[in-house]
């Protein structure tokens, strides 16, 4: 038996941080929030704050300069989506396959879902 | 850097507390100090300030041996305790009573910190309620600066906005040559600002380490059903199902620390698969 | 040993705001009431009298020393506030200092001056008032000699409180009647060593004592010793303060 595991604090926050910048809250070369301002907003430990950001800086999202800060990378649209993109990949669609497997949802019924979940949204 | 070799002690002659306590605490770092009750937590913390004395073995805080209480040791360690004294008088004149005594303390943090804490610095600490007196005394030990603080149950008597506020105040004030120890029994108050976790058990320690190499070994979830999986290391009943610690394959995740910890109270074997 | 004067200022700063200008106000208002009561009577019944202000003074001031020495380490009595008072980033040296200055040092002097005020006071009524008190300028040599004994009496009672944690007054008293006991037991013994005639005399002839040069004994250098220590003595207790402090534990 498997079971869901919690999402990890990391996770958490560099999906927040992608989401700003999927968002355009902040725009490439932008300053991104301090460590330690991040960390007192969420209320973690700026150790565990400067690990995500770490891990982004890693994915080419964030870059940092010595001594003022992390920025958004011109790319880091790109790179987020792909990011997001490879997660979706291996993580959500395999549950949502199963999902539709299992409740035999067609392709057309998907497909008219969506078109009318678009034309809600949008 | 704090340092504690070969610890041994008791309160009487023949009982002993601690029996070769053994570890290093680095700078930068929370850590979290947990421990049923009277595991001798309150104890260890005074045994770190040079309050108490060791028996044998030796806690030093770079390289001086706290029991000297030298003065230039005594003001880069600040010990807030339980159930801190406080004196009646004004917050001013407290502030200048003691403030001068440590030479990095901040006048600015400590009266932006009582702001943030929604306690009104002209007051008499008399006329303060049991939980502003509390946010008064983790005010000013934050203020002080000093490069290792510890904290014997700073969350006891804080209403929930203040928990969260202290969450927030610690974060914001650790550096990276700042060593803070929490000791605390409701670790949910201030788990996810652990770097590290010491559990002290019979006198020994259990447990001391990251959290971040603790959750690459283990990980937390809830099962729903009545059956506990084979490999779970321990399990406790949650609503409709279990809350399980189990293996984990390197992946980040995150541990719960009350989990955790009542697991290895129950089966410290664990540590060692 | 470390000390650093802006730290002992600090604390000495500390010790007479938070504690004794409260005691001195306590012991200033009974010396006053005392006093008062003292010279009352003869306020209004027309003849002029001498009234005496200044053997209450002796008994206040060394009761007030007592008390004032026994709280001077009132942070050690609970657990938590001596775990902070031994955390406190001072010397044990600046911190012992502090507390002596203000109460064995700056206690006499402040008694001192209560006296020179209460006396104007008094003066000042006794001569708007019917009959008119002369007040005796009774601050004489002997009241100086006394001084000593307020030392010693309040740095013995000052070491008392950093010694015992909890019930310092009546463990200081117990442990002064076997330091007494022990310091009359030594004085005989020294005095045995010291007049042939009380030799005599404990042998089993009393009359020996009266042949005593009693005059002689006030110059004698063990005499003059004993109250050389008494001056001393505060000093050592002040040194013994600093060295239980710095082994002391919460």
């Amino acid at each position: 038996m498997e079971f869901k595991k919690s999402i990890s604090i990391y996770e958490q926050i560099a999906s927040s941080i992608q989401e700003n910048i999927l968002d355009e809250v902040w725009k490439s070369g932008d300053r991104i929030p301090s460590v330690r301002e991040t960390a007192g907003k969420i209320q973690v430990n700026p150790n565990t704050v400067m690990r995500t950001y770490s891990l982004l800086q890693d994915e080419g999202i964030i870059f940092n300069k010595r001594g003022i800060g992390f920025f958004v990378s011109d790319d880091a649209v790109q790179k987020t989506i792909e990011m997001k993109k490879q997660k979706f990949n291996s993580e959500m669609l395999p549950e949502f396959f199963k999902m539709i497997d299992k409740l035999h949802i067609s392709f057309d019924e998907l497909k008219e879902a969506y078109y009318s979940w678009k034309s809600q949204n949008n | 850097m704090l340092t504690i070799n070969n610890l041994h002690y008791g309160y009487k002659k023949n009982s002993s507390l601690f029996e070769g306590l053994e570890f290093v605490l680095d700078p930068g770092k929370i850590t979290g100090l947990l421990g049923k009750n009277g595991a001798g937590k309150s104890t260890l913390l005074r045994l770190l300030t040079g309050a108490y004395f060791p028996k044998t073995g030796n806690i030093s805080f770079n390289d001086m041996p706290t029991k000297n209480r030298d003065v230039n040791l005594l003001s880069s360690i600040y010990f807030l305790q339980e159930d801190d004294v406080l004196p009646s008088y004004r917050i001013s004149r407290f502030l200048d009573f003691y403030a001068p005594f440590y030479p990095s303390f901040s006048r600015n943090d400590f009266f932006s910190m009582l702001e943030k804490f929604d306690v009104d610095h002209t007051q008499k600490i008399s006329a303060l309620s049991f939980g502003q007196k509390k946010k008064l005394s983790v005010a000013f030990a934050l203020a002080t600066g000093v490069r290792l603080l510890i904290l014997d149950e700073p969350t006891n008597g804080m209403d929930i906005p203040s928990k969260s506020i202290l969450r927030t105040v610690i974060s914001e004030s650790l550096r990276e040559d700042q060593s803070i120890v929490i000791s605390t029994h409701q670790i949910r108050d201030l788990g996810q600002l652990l770097d590290s976790i010491v559990i002290i058990e019979n006198g020994k320690i259990l447990v001391k380490n990251d959290l971040y190499d603790l959750a690459q070994k283990f990980t937390c979830g809830y099962i729903p059903g009545r059956s506990i999986p084979q490999n779970a290391y321990y399990a406790e009943p949650a609503p409709g199902g279990h809350v399980v610690l189990s293996e984990n394959n390197g992946e980040p995740s995150d541990i719960d620390i009350e989990v955790f910890f009542n697991a290895v109270i129950s089966n410290p074997t664990i540590l060692n698969s | 040993m470390t000390f650093q004067l802006s730290r002992f200022f600090q604390l000495t700063k500390i010790e007479i705001l938070q504690n004794f200008i409260k005691s001195i106000l306590i012991i200033s208002l009974i010396y006053f009431g005392i006093s008062l009561l003292g010279i009352l009577p003869y306020m209004f019944n027309g003849h002029r009298v001498t009234a005496d202000i200044h053997s209450s003074w002796l008994t206040v001031t060394i009761i007030g020393g007592i008390i004032v020495g026994s709280a001077s380490f009132g942070e050690i009595t609970k657990r938590h506030s001596r775990i902070n008072y031994l955390n406190l980033p001072a010397s044990a040296t600046e911190k012992v200092l502090s507390k002596a200055v203000v109460n064995i040092i700056l206690f006499p002097i402040a008694m001192f001056v209560l006296f020179l005020v209460v006396k104007g006071l008094f003066s000042g009524l006794a001569n708007i008032t019917a009959g008119g008190i002369g007040i005796g300028d009774q601050f004489e040599l002997s009241t100086w000699n006394m001084m000593s004994v307020i030392l010693l009496v309040t740095s013995l009672f000052f070491y008392g409180s950093i010694r015992f944690n909890n019930y310092a007054f009546p463990l200081t008293i117990a442990w002064v009647i076997l330091f007494v006991l022990a310091i009359a037991a030594i004085s005989f013994l020294v005095a045995l060593m010291i007049f042939p005639e009380l030799r005599e005399a404990v042998a089993g002839n009393p009359q020996a004592i009266e042949s005593m040069n009693m005059p002689s004994i006030e110059h004698h250098w063990v005499i003059t010793m004993f109250k050389y220590l008494f001056y001393i003595a505060p000093i050592i207790f002040i040194v013994l303060s600093i060295i239980c402090l710095t082994e002391k534990e919460g």
